[in-house]
């Protein structure tokens, strides 16, 4: 069975190592990026299963991200949000822009793991 | 160019001659200096950034490891399993290095924020387990304020609850970093720490940090708030204004009259924070000393209090918020004191602002007759009955239903408020023309400029005042009615009198329906009826009677054995007759010769009473050690009824032993021989004939038939053993029974039984060994007692003893 490829763009080092960890653990094969620069590289080489992007990244935001990806891509890979507490504004427009679902910070990392299934057998 | 200029330049500082060589020497100074500190500055630059480098690359090395140690999990595989032992080993190795500790704290504390739920639980177990909490405790200790706040800080995001008591000391820190730290410390660390922060804290308490406070005890889950009414009495004032937001927040409306008290504070935050309360516990009853303390408060608790008392007022406080519009106060209070008698009145004030009067409308002529035209048949109708209703006498004008919401009254003015007495055409600004909601909410009301400020409006539904608005009503004139209801929708009438007069229809036709039926039963008929009823109901009874006394009653002797029970409880016992009772009452001499008969009670003396009492108690938990005392007693003993006692006690203790007597003996070697091979068994058997008594007789007997060969002959040896042990045993029992017939007599097992074992034990020490082992435990405990109750059966067995020991 193919393991289900996922993006994960957060420029906190230390969380995106340990969400990483607890992704692969659960079978996801995950590539990590530190910023908007390295996520749209990635985009261009090869389109993820499912997206999980901070909303707050620099050189290229969360949201910038969701546009790209719906309006330039023309894709409709679920996008998981993780945005700060008390972000809704952000949030609000990321869910126009065309994300799937958001997580706030602090993250539970069984909980994302959750939500990514979710969207992926919606998305199948 | 300057031989141009009208005035001449003097020279008054003349430029001070410097050597050259110094100013090149200064010059080289300060580029060396510059260079010192462009070096400096690089160096500790490149060193900073050399650290931040370290830090991270260490952070990249370690986050995988921490990562596996958050969630590792004990279904984890082999591999899995061999990778988190070599984290394990290398994490402790580098734990002994500062800096990678510092690291590993670092990222724990980074990652403390951004996660939550078990993971977080995870890493804060996995920062105690590593044990740099202690790090954290070395750096309160430090004597760089900074620092401490730092650990302080690290122990209350980690949840050391164990640090509660070093964190407690830091509360009234001179330095606030450290104080405000310790404080939200010990209030998330522990649920009592609230407590004791209110308990303690000597210092200012700030807004910021209240809040930060509130924030931490809302987040804290489970936590179960004290009382706050306890450090309402605080000497620090900011203690009870956190308190006051406490109760406020935890809703604790058990301190209302502290908190009316409170009013009264000459510190206005903690006023308004007790008004807040009041308010948010609808204290009614602080209603008068909010009226009091008014007067001597700020502006702006002036309004406050205003907005209390609209919210916590009635009727009986209009007067006194009028009495506040008249005054000469700042006009936000005035404007505060409408405002909230038209809270407890609603609409009791009216806009006067740029209201313009309706008098000068002359309303032409022809717009009339149109819209006259134009109104339905129906309109036309309702304007003659408004005429009419304008004719209407007071007596007709109370079965109306008195539509005004607010009927006025019209007040004395206060000669020294300086308020005129409206005039007649001031009315014209009066809301005979009702305005809609959203105009008057539009509407600003210059309370300065306010001309109808004066009278006393009442809401209808106000149930005490409803019968003097009757009778004000009643007493109008018909102008001023004509005047004032005029507006009033009089379709109305018409409808109520149709409704009055279906009602009154109905009710006729039912009141028709009852006298029908009252007319119906006539009362003489009825009591003839009852009388009649009677009547035959007491002949009824009368025949009944007869037939009972026509019944032949046939006697049958009683039962006197009494045996027939059930017969006995059959039979029903008939109230007597009171002649019957009178005959059948019995003389006072029989009475007296029966009482005679009875024999009186007996009554025992203390001594009496406690023997029988110890009778009893050996009853219950004596065995065969009682008995000779029992039987010394029986020969002593006099009275009948204790002799009679004495030998019930003693027969009830015989018969015990008799029935412990009789259960089959059973050898404590049958359960060794269960489990045990075959040697074990001969050497049990071996045991079985230096120590074994009558209870081995039927085991040996059993084994005599065993399918061993060894084993069945040493039992037989065995059996014989025993037996001719036992035959001498008796040969001793019939000697001593021939000196003690009696005791013999009674106990010739128990008898039989002491002499036995001290016969087969020569050795007395052995003796109590084995009776403390419990063989034949009865038995001995029969000698034993014996041999210790009487002189007698001491002396007995000495004899015996010494035959014993004769025989080996």
């Amino acid at each position: 069975m193919d393991r289900k490829r996922l993006l994960l763009a957060e420029d906190d080092e230390l969380l995106a190592s340990l969400l990483n960890y607890r992704l692969e653990k659960s079978g996801y094969q995950v590539s990590l990026s530190n910023n908007g620069k390295e996520v749209k590289d990635q985009l261009g080489k090869e389109m993820p299963d499912l997206i999980i992007s901070d909303i707050m990244m620099p050189y290229f935001s969360g949201l910038e991200l969701i546009d790209y990806v719906r309006n330039e891509l023309k894709s409709k890979t679920p996008i998981i949000i993780i945005s700060s507490a008390g972000n809704e504004e952000n949030v609000l427009s990321a869910f126009d822009l065309g994300a799937n679902d958001f997580i706030s910070k602090p993250v539970s990392p069984a909980e994302l793991i959750v939500r990514v299934e979710r969207e992926l057998a919606k998305n199948q | 160019m300057l031989e141009k200029l009208t005035y001449k330049i003097i020279p008054l500082i003349s430029v001070p001659k410097i050597h050259t060589d110094l100013l090149w020497d200064l010059t080289i100074l300060f580029m060396g200096l510059a260079i010192v500190i462009l070096t400096t500055v690089f160096y500790f630059r490149k060193k900073l950034t050399a650290n931040s480098r370290k830090v991270r690359e260490k952070k990249k090395e370690l986050s995988p490891m921490v990562s596996e140690f958050i969630f590792y999990s004990t279904e984890a595989s082999k591999e899995e399993k061999h990778i988190y032992i070599e984290h394990k080993i290398l994490i402790r190795e580098l734990l002994k290095n500062d800096f990678d500790r510092k690291v590993l704290t670092s990222i724990l504390l980074d990652l403390r924020k951004d996660v939550s739920g078990e993971t977080q639980k995870q890493l804060i177990h996995l920062y105690k387990n590593l044990g740099l909490h202690e790090d954290a405790y070395k750096k309160l200790k430090s004597w760089r304020w900074h620092i401490v706040a730092k650990g302080i800080l690290e122990l209350t995001q980690m949840q050391v609850t164990d640090s509660y008591q070093l964190v407690v000391r830091f509360i009234n820190s001179k330095r606030s970093v450290i104080r405000k730290q310790a404080e939200i410390a010990i209030v998330s660390l522990k649920d009592e720490g609230i407590s004791y922060f209110l308990d303690n804290t000597k210092y200012r308490i700030s807004e910021w940090q209240q809040l930060v406070l509130l924030e931490v005890l809302r987040n804290n889950k489970g936590f179960e708030p004290p009382r706050f009414k306890a450090w309402l009495t605080a000497k620090n004032k900011h203690v009870v204004l956190l308190a006051l937001r406490l109760i406020k927040h935890f809703k604790q409306n058990d301190a209302k009259a502290s908190l009316i008290e409170l009013l009264k504070h000459r510190n206005n935050q903690i006023k308004e924070e007790a008004i807040y309360c009041l308010k948010e516990f609808n204290v009614v009853e602080a209603v008068e000393t909010l009226k009091l303390v008014f007067w001597r408060c700020s502006t702006n608790l002036k309004v406050m209090i205003l907005g209390a008392i609209a919210d916590l007022g009635d009727s009986g406080d209009i007067e006194f918020l009028e009495q506040i519009a008249h005054k000469k106060l700042h006009f936000s209070v005035k404007s505060k004191a409408l405002n909230a008698i038209n809270t407890i009145a609603p609409e009791s004030i009216m806009p006067t602002k740029d209201i313009e009067s309706t008098d000068n409308i002359i309303v032409p002529e022809d717009i009339i007759i149109e819209t006259m035209t134009t109104e339905s048949n129906e309109e036309q109708a309702v304007e003659k009955d408004m005429d009419t209703a304008r004719e209407v006498s007071p007596e007709k004008n109370d079965a109306l239903p008195f539509e005004v919401d607010f009927p006025i009254k019209e007040v004395i003015s206060d000669e020294n408020s300086n308020i005129e007495e409206p005039e007649e055409q001031l009315l014209d600004f009066l809301p005979i023309v009702m305005t809609s909601k959203e105009e008057l909410e539009e509407g600003e009301v210059d309370v300065n400029l306010l001309e109808v400020v004066y009278s006393v409006i009442e809401t209808t539904n106000k149930t005490e005042e409803e019968e003097e608005i009757v009778e004000d009503a009643n007493n109008f004139t018909p102008g001023i009615i004509d005047c004032s209801i005029s507006f009033l929708p009089i379709v109305v009438e018409n409808d109520i009198d149709n409704v009055l007069s279906n009602e009154e229809k109905l009710f006729q036709e039912s009141m028709i329906d009852f006298d029908l039926q009252y007319e119906e039963i006539d009362w003489e008929q009825e009591k003839m009826v009852i009388e009649e009823i009677l009547e035959k109901n007491s002949d009824e009874a009368e025949k009944h009677v007869e037939e009972i006394n026509s019944i032949k009653v046939i006697y049958e002797e009683l039962n006197v054995d009494g045996k027939d029970n059930d017969a006995e409880e059959q039979f029903i016992k008939w109230p007597e007759s009171q002649e019957n009772r009178a005959d059948d009452e019995p003389k006072e001499e029989e009475i007296e010769a029966i009482k005679s008969v009875i024999p009186k009670p007996f009554e025992f003396d203390e001594e009496t009473s406690a023997l029988i009492r110890l009778l009893a108690d050996i009853e219950d938990f004596g065995d065969h050690r009682e008995i000779p005392f029992l039987t010394n007693l029986l020969k002593e003993e006099y009275r009948p009824l204790i002799r009679e006692r004495i030998r019930d006690v003693i027969y009830g203790i015989e018969k015990a032993i008799d029935s412990d007597d009789a259960t089959p003996r059973h050898s404590i070697f049958e359960q060794l021989f269960e489990h045990c091979d075959k040697e074990s068994k001969l050497i049990l058997i071996d045991e079985m004939i230096s120590i074994g008594d009558e209870n081995e007789v039927n085991f040996l007997s059993k084994l005599i038939n065993d399918s061993n060969d060894a084993v069945r002959r040493k039992a037989e040896m065995a059996l014989k053993a025993i037996k001719e042990r036992l035959s001498k045993v008796n040969i001793i029992k019939s000697d001593t029974a021939a000196d003690d017939p009696q005791e013999s007599q009674k106990y010739p097992l128990a008898q039989s039984n002491e002499d036995e074992d001290l016969l087969t034990f020569t050795d007395e020490f052995i003796l109590e060994d084995q009776m403390n082992t419990g063989i034949n435990q009865k038995v001995n405990s029969v000698s034993d007692t014996k041999m210790n109750n009487s002189i007698i059966s001491q002396m007995i067995s000495l004899p015996i003893k010494l035959l014993a020991k004769l025989n080996g």
